[in-house]
């Protein structure tokens, strides 16, 4: 067949045309169908669809209240206890109810609390503290203190002239609070045509500077740093001693290079930038003026940074107390480079100091006024010493000469008795070479190991130059011995002013310390049983709960109010029941505090678990009812924007009518129940033995009562006039919110399912459109709900529109 | 080889071989002008039949003394509307007004209308579909 048709089209010259004409023909044939036809078909029957479509409004009207909200949980009962009957009851007007008692005890929780020292609130609020159910207040512990250490003792060396990191910590604090930094170190040059430099910097920030002009290639200068600042929480600093050389064919080296961060309460200030004089009359650097809270042991560290404009004349710097000189004078000399020099003023002294008014300087001068003499970064910082565990302090402030040319003589040894923990230990001492040919030698000790031996070689061998060390280690038990000891390559060397102190560090803690208050009444009590369930997020916690006696205005350390334990991770309730003088933990308007505080020794944060927090007061003669349940309004369906009030209504029946019964909400700014903004305070008068409805709305203020998710807390209570016992039957207890809205009753009488896509409410100042999505089924009818479309007041017409385009009219009034 | 030497001794061969093509791309050509003519025609006619505007609401703005037109495009393509006239005449609106499909909004005509009248409002798309109504303004 297909040599047939091929024979066909090569008899027949004009075949390929036809068979091009033939198919392009086809083309248009389905061009026009498909464009044509087909579509002309399918709007067809949009417009049939369209036509059978059939949607009437049967009725359109305001809606002025949602539905009622009603408990979905039992009621809690802080005053009176529940009979019968479950919460179940109260969810509908039909005479099936819930009853309660009153009774003399009345419970309370508290309404606000305060977190102690540094502790952190995480989660939760007041109200989760009315129920033992594990839905929790969370509070997170904070340091005692906190301190970190770092060193590098061996010898580093750089050609280079950009600093490079010795030693560093990297430390984020667990709180905000102050820190002392204190860096010490020794450095050397190669050449004495340069400098050795090193700094002490905290992110960046340099706070202490020296750039030795060598002297002497062998000497090793010491360089010292002090800095206080206040470090936030969660905040990562890089406290760092760096170092290099001014050029690169002078190496620069380092070595004993330690530095420690302490969350130490001080009185600090501090001078960093450049000051100069050319008077030989002191000038004040720095001042620090304070006066102590009480009378006590004080460390004084003062550090700064100094240099002269001439090799031939001195600067000079002390430190005095309240005009007296505490630090003798350090006179040093700058060598070549004068100003581009920077050298080491590093001392420490402990002070006895009265709670009377105290300053401290750092004063400087020329010694001559040919010479200009600069100081910069200069600080003083006076450390309170019962911050520390224990403390032991020597010093020797006399002059000492050498016993022989380098012979080590002892100059001030520190002998005490220690116990297990950190100690940090710090001295100082001011020396003189004695010649500017010779060195003199430092070497500080404890344990008999040199910790910083500095050896220096100074310009004029009249002058004291200070040195300063520091050193943390960890003591065993038994008696310890720090030492400076010293010597010199000439028999003029001296040394003067040494002090030592070690201090034991205090042994790491975590508190959490919160305080709970609420109030009561001020009735006559005959027992006071307060409760407290909570645990920790770790173990072994030593924790107390203390009930303030406002009779002594302290909280107990003993007896009654006073309760100890160990706390875990599981839930533990505390109980205590006070039946002598129980009026005494509550102040003259009933007013009630309860703390607890968690210490355990460990440097990890732990928090605080609260789950129930209970205040129960019996008293003599009055019987109490009172209770209370959230209430959720469903805000997916009632948004918190178009609500413009709440209603809450009680249907309740009552054994005794001696006394009227009242309905607060819970105001969540406050944290307390409230009646602020509801139309009727003054309670329902009830009818004994019958159904009595009272219901009060809110319409102003009412959104300090509703939460973000909708829950309002609404207690029910008696007047508290009763020396009867009432039993109380509560019928219902609802919740609904005031709205205006509208609600369209729509009925679909065509075959086809409709799609309501807008609705139109029109009057004669307004034509509002809001947009709709509501499917009705064939045949069906469907009520149309919008609480944001608010119907006019006057005349008015009503169109829902489908969204194949037909429109259904409603006209109201 | 033999059929090269056939086609190189027929001198008549070139004519037809010319003859044919000529012819086929002629028909190629009138063929594809009328492809091309019948698609644009059907498209237009098949864009016109789309076209369903919906009049949700006409409102005799006393705020503004304009009259404005909430129109929705319930059809199948994109709408643009090339003249609003009022009583036959053209006016003034918030041109350009294009509608996707499925979109709505005002359609804005400015007229300076009085309370009780009568109005023929006719609304005109780019491809001639009319959507006229008699309103009366409240």
């Amino acid at each position: 067949m297909l040599r047939a048709i091929t024979k066909r089209l090569r008899r027949d010259k004009r075949g390929i045309s036809n068979v091009i004409v033939v198919m392009l023909s086809l083309v248009l044939i389905v061009i026009i169908v498909g464009n044509v036809i087909l579509w002309s078909y399918q709007m067809n029957q949009l417009d049939l669809e369209r036509m059978q479509e059939s949607l009437t409004i049967t009725s359109l009207k305001r809606i002025t209240h949602s539905s009622w909200f009603t408990a979905k949980n039992e009621f809690s009962v802080s005053a009176g206890s529940r009979l019968s009957g479950a919460y179940t009851d109260t969810t509908t007007l039909d005479s099936v109810h819930e009853t309660f008692i009153e009774e003399r005890a009345q419970i309370f929780h508290p309404s606000r609390y305060v977190p102690g020292g540094f502790t952190s609130y995480v989660s939760g609020s007041i109200p989760d503290l009315n129920l033992n159910d594990d839905i929790h207040m969370r509070f997170r512990s904070y340091p005692n203190y906190e301190s970190r250490y770092q060193e590098s003792l061996e010898e580093s060396s750089t050609t280079s002239t950009t600093y490079q990191d010795k030693v560093s910590i990297s430390f984020t604090p667990q709180i905000t609070t102050n820190y002392v930094i204190i860096a010490t170190a020794e450095v050397r040059g190669a050449s004495t045509a340069y400098h050795a430099k090193a700094q002490l910097v905290v992110n960046a920030a340099t706070h202490q500077e020296l750039r030795y002009r060598v002297k002497d290639v062998t000497d090793w200068y010491p360089f010292c740093g002090l800095k206080y600042l206040n470090l936030a929480g969660g905040a990562n600093y890089e406290v760092k001693i760096q170092f290099c050389t001014n050029n690169a064919a002078g190496t620069a080296y380092i070595r004993n290079a330690r530095i420690i961060v302490l969350s130490l309460q001080s009185e600090y200030a501090e001078s960093e930038e450049l000051s100069t004089t050319n008077s030989i009359d002191w000038q004040d650097k720095v001042t620090l003026a304070f006066t102590p809270p009480s009378s006590g042991d004080y460390l004084v560290i003062a550090t700064a940074n100094y240099r002269g404009s001439s090799t031939s004349r001195d600067v000079k710097i002390r430190l005095i107390q309240d005009g007296a000189i505490i630090h003798s004078e350090t006179i040093g000399r700058p060598g070549s480079g004068t100003t581009a020099n920077y050298y080491t003023f590093g001392v420490m002294r402990k002070l006895t100091l009265d709670a009377a008014p105290h300053n401290l300087k750092i004063q400087y001068c020329s010694s001559n006024s040919q010479g200009v003499s600069g100081i910069n970064y200069a600080h003083i910082a006076a450390i309170r010493l019962d911050q520390f565990d224990e403390s032991h302090y020597v010093e020797d402030e006399d002059e000492s000469s050498p016993s022989g040319i380098n012979v080590w003589n002892e100059k001030v040894a520190n002998t005490y008795t220690a116990d297990d923990g950190d100690y940090v230990i710090i001295g100082s001492i001011s020396y003189r070479s004695g010649s500017a040919a010779n060195s003199v030698g430092l070497d500080f000790q404890t344990e008999s190991t040199s910790r910083q031996s500095p050896t220096i070689e100074q310009r004029s061998q009249d002058g004291y130059e200070t040195a300063f060390f520091m050193t943390k280690q960890t003591n065993v038990a038994g008696s310890k011995e720090d030492r400076i000891m010293w010597m010199g390559e000439s028999l003029n060397a001296r040394v003067k002013n040494a002090r030592l102190i070690s201090c034991r560090l205090p042994i790491p803690k975590q508190i959490v310390d919160v305080e709970f208050f609420g109030n009561s009444n001020t009735q006559d009590w005959t027992k006071l049983e307060w409760a407290i369930d909570s645990s920790f997020t770790t173990t072994e916690v030593a924790t107390t709960f203390q009930l303030y006696d406002y009779s002594t205005n302290q909280y107990p350390a003993s007896g009654d109010g006073y309760i100890s334990d160990k706390i875990g991770s599981t839930d533990v309730t505390e109980n205590g029941t006070i039946t002598d003088a129980p009026a005494n933990f509550r102040d003259a308007e009933g007013n009630w505090r309860i703390r607890i505080r968690g210490v355990k020794a460990t440097d990890m944060q732990f928090e605080l678990k609260v789950d129930w927090v209970e205040f129960k007061a019996t008293t003599s003669d009055m019987y109490r009812l009172c209770i209370s349940n959230n209430f959720v309004i469903d805000l997916s369906t009632y948004p918190l924007n178009y609500i413009h009030g709440i209603e809450i209504l009680v249907r309740y029946n009552v054994t005794e009518d001696a006394e009227k019964w009242l309905l607060k909400a819970y105001d969540w700014a406050t944290s307390s129940f409230s009646d602020t903004g509801f139309n009727i305070t003054g309670g329902s008068q009830p009818v004994q033995s019958e159904w009595n409805d009272y219901a009060v709305s809110l319409t102003d203020s009412w959104t300090d009562y509703v939460r973000d998710d909708g829950t309002l807390l609404v207690e029910f209570f008696d007047e508290g006039l009763s020396m009867n016992q009432t039993m109380v039957g509560v019928d219902f207890f609802g919740v609904r919110a005031i709205v205006d809205g509208t609600c369209v009753e729509l009925k679909n009488s065509s075959p086809l399912t409709v799609h309501v896509v807008a609705a139109w409410i029109i009057n004669s100042t307004s034509h509002q459109r809001y947009d709709a999505d509501l499917f009705i089924n064939s045949g069906e009818e469907a009520s149309y709900t919008r609480i944001d479309v608010s119907l006019p007041r006057s005349n008015f017409v009503a169109k829902v529109v489908t969204e194949r385009g037909n429109v259904a009219v409603f006209t109201g009034s | 080889m033999s059929a090269r030497k056939g086609f190189l001794k027929d001198k008549r061969a070139v004519t037809p071989v010319l003859s044919n093509l000529l012819l086929t791309i002629v028909a190629v050509a009138a063929m594809s002008i009328a492809t091309t003519a019948t698609y644009v025609i059907t498209t237009n006619l098949r864009e016109n039949m789309s076209e369903r505007i919906l009049v949700e609401d006409v409102w005799f703005n006393n705020s503004t003394g304009s009259i404005d037109i909430y129109v929705r495009n319930i059809g199948k393509v994109v709408i643009h509307v090339s003249n609003v006239y009022v009583n036959h005449t053209g006016q003034i609106f918030n041109s350009p007004f294009r509608l996707e499909i499925g979109a709505q909004g005002w359609l804005k005509a400015s007229y300076n209308w009085e309370s009780g009248s009568l109005y023929y409002i006719d609304i005109v798309t780019t491809r001639g579909t009319h959507v006229a109504s008699y309103y009366k303004a409240p």
